[in-house]
């Protein structure tokens, strides 16, 4: 009703016209101020105005159809029902003095009565008594059509409203799925990619807390996940929650879990903050790894809109979690072979027991030196660790000959480093690996192998690869030898700056703590996860 | 004649997608926003399907589908669009001939499978989809 009265209450001042508005119950909607100058006086002494336009409004609202009276002075009063789709809901009374009330005689008795000023009113009169009494029924229909309008533009808007609201909302639903599916890279980590969507739900399903469990003993992928996102709350309290409470209620896949009202017996979880729970298993091959949740809806309950758009977002956090183990599975796996293949390498030439993992360890250091990305260190680590691969296609009779070569022996071996590369060219996440494989025996003075190449045309990845060889084949001990002293190693490493090494990777290796670093190399455990877990490229 | 469809929902939005969605599909359509003013319309414009909310003002889905069908003298199919779809009880649901129980946020093209296959068939089960 309101709104009704901001919408007519211009269109009735202009018209000189009184207008009230009434609710159901035939109560009268605070007014303001009279727009009638002449109401305004004489209203504000006559007492029995209202009580009128109150009796009209009963009839208005007992009968459901417009009807008119007199006023006590004369005045016209028309009363229309207000409907909102079928239902009355009030009525709106207009009132207005008629002309033959501004007569010289009827106000001046009229003044006499209310104990009014006569010279002063009969000016207001002549203002504000612009209609007769015969009009009344024009303004019933005048009113009448207008509130028509006026009902239709109302729930036009409340339409437009609603739809608009809900637009919104789906659209922010809409936009964070697509986001989800979007951030779904298998090389991000399942902690940032959970981290990301929890604060994510969050926001838009406006709760106040949101958190992800996934158990390891599900999953072997390291160690139980567990984040969160929202109010300040102990995340051990949460993995109480999720364990205890949440767990038993997700056995079946399907199951969802919505309570609103959360029995305070459990008031252990949260110290009894917890309302509204909502949840949503995490699956892999349709087995429950883990869950979903959020906690308490600001000012709502949950409905079914949230727990389709939670169970939906943890489908897709599943599809990510499934793939990043696969991904991880398939990293070790390779991995695996990898390190087979070098240890092969290793126990064919026994001399050089953990060569391999000496140089991918010096060449990782050397690129992380140079400032190289992690993706590019990576590589240099695997072609360090793969740089002699080659050397199983050269027969173990040269390779462990004691003594010097032949010429012919000496060629044979030089093969080593294309033969690698060809064996390597069969796997293809390792093809950028083996340009680092192929030329860690080139020399920045062209006299190197197998290309000969100079100065820029090495790739960096052979120039730092061939330094950790040296470094590494120097300072090893052989049976049949001990490897040089530090002093002596790092004395061959200066003079050959400039024609084997480039002096830039010289003084970068240099500015180590070459004892402490040797030393370690050299007692480091084959299996030290720092050293091996390394990603493919 | 084209069939008749009274659709109840206390949220314009709700009316506004399945009014047009239905129109289009080509029945004729009634729309109602709260149970009483769906039960008065129902009683006056005799549909032959009702679309309800489950939580409306006045009267809910499942006491407009029982009184309709009370006051009617005649049971018609009808489906229940809810939000609070995990709280709804599908036996005692079907006491007001309510033979499907949709959750919110619904496939506006599913509604319109699920009314063609409700007017074809005498539902006698109800069901969620």
């Amino acid at each position: 009703m309101e709104v009704i009265r901001t919408a007519l209450e211009p269109k009735a001042a202009e018209l000189g016209l009184e207008l009230s508005v009434w609710d159901a119950e035939g109560q009268m909607l605070p007014a303001s101020q009279a727009s009638n100058e002449f109401c305004r006086f004489v209203c504000a002494s006559c007492r029995q105005c209202h009580s009128k336009r109150a009796e009209l409004v009963q009839y208005v609202l007992n009968d459901g159809q417009p009807s008119r009276a007199t006023g006590t002075l004369g005045c016209c009063l028309v009363g229309i029902p207000v409907f909102n789709r079928r239902r009355l809901i009030g009525a709106v009374i207009l009132g207005y003095p008629t002309r033959q009330m501004g007569d010289q005689e009827s106000l001046a008795r009229l003044c006499h009565t209310l104990k009014l000023d006569a010279q002063a009113m009969a000016k207001i009169a002549e203002q504000s008594c612009r209609h007769d009494a015969v009009e009344a029924p024009h303004f019933l229909e005048l009113f009448s059509r207008l509130l028509i309008e006026q009902q239709a533009a109302n729930e036009a808007d409340n339409a437009l409203q609603s739809l608009s609201t809900n637009l919104a909302s789906r659209y922010e639903e809409l936009n964070l799925l697509y986001h989800i599916s979007g951030s779904m890279k298998v090389s991000s980590q399942p902690q940032e990619f959970l981290q990301d969507v929890c604060d994510r739900i969050l926001d838009v399903m406006d709760m106040e807390i949101a958190a992800a469990v996934v158990y390891d003993v599900r999953t072997h992928m390291g160690e139980d996940i567990i984040v969160h996102t929202g109010e300040d709350v102990d995340t051990q309290q949460l993995r109480l929650l999720a364990a205890i409470y949440i767990v038993p209620r997700l056995l079946v896949p399907g199951d969802l879990l919505l309570e609103n009202a959360f029995d305070k017996k459990h008031d252990l979880y949260l110290k009894g903050r917890l309302d509204h729970l909502i949840a949503a298993p995490l699956t892999i091959d349709r087995k429950n790894i883990g869950m979903l949740f959020g906690i308490n809806k600001r000012g709502q309950d949950f409905d079914s809109f949230d727990i389709k758009l939670l169970s939906s977002i943890a489908g897709q956090s599943s599809v990510f979690l499934a793939n990043h183990r696969m991904y991880a599975e398939l990293q070790d796996l390779l991995m695996g072979v990898l390190q087979s293949l070098t240890e092969s390498i290793d126990a064919k030439d026994p001399y050089t027991c953990g060569h391999s993992r000496r140089v991918a360890a010096i060449s990782k250091r050397m690129a992380e030196d140079m400032g190289f990305d992690a993706a590019r260190t990576r590589q240099v680590y695997l072609a360090g660790l793969l740089h002699d691969v080659g050397k199983i296609g050269i027969p173990e009779a040269i390779l462990c000959k004691d003594g010097r070569l032949t010429d012919d022996e000496y060629n044979n071996i030089k093969r080593h480093p294309e033969i690698g590369a060809k064996i390597l060219r069969r796997i293809r996440n390792l093809e950028p690996i083996i340009a680092g494989v192929l030329s860690h025996h080139e020399r920045l003075d062209g006299k190197g192998y197998p290309h000969g190449l100079s100065g820029g045309d090495i790739p960096l990845e052979g120039k730092i690869i061939g330094l950790a060889d040296s470094w590494d084949a120097m300072t090893s001990h052989r049976t049949y030898r001990r490897g040089l002293s530090l002093e002596l190693a790092v004395k061959e490493l200066q003079d050959c700056a400039g024609s084997q090494f480039d002096p830039r990777l010289v003084e970068i290796f240099l500015s180590w703590d070459l004892e402490a670093f040797t030393k370690e190399l050299h007692t480091a455990n084959t299996n030290d996860p720092h050293l091996l877990d390394e990603q493919i490229p | 004649m084209n069939e008749k469809i009274l659709i109840a929902d206390d949220e314009p939005y709700i009316l506004h997608v399945l009014a047009i969605k239905l129109r289009n599909a080509g029945y004729r359509i009634v729309t109602a926003m709260d149970g009483e003013e769906a039960l008065a319309t129902g009683l006056a414009e005799e549909p032959d399907l009702i679309i309800t909310d489950y939580q409306m003002p006045r009267l809910s889905g499942l006491e407009l589908c029982r009184e309709y069908n009370r006051q009617a003298g005649r049971t018609i199919p009808a489906m229940l669009i809810t939000a609070r779809e995990f709280d709804i009880d599908l036996n005692i649901i079907a006491t007001g001939g309510i033979a499907v129980v949709m959750a919110k946020p619904f496939s506006p093209r599913q509604v319109v499978q699920t009314v063609e296959r409700l007017l074809n068939e005498n539902a006698t089960t109800t069901a969620r989809i």
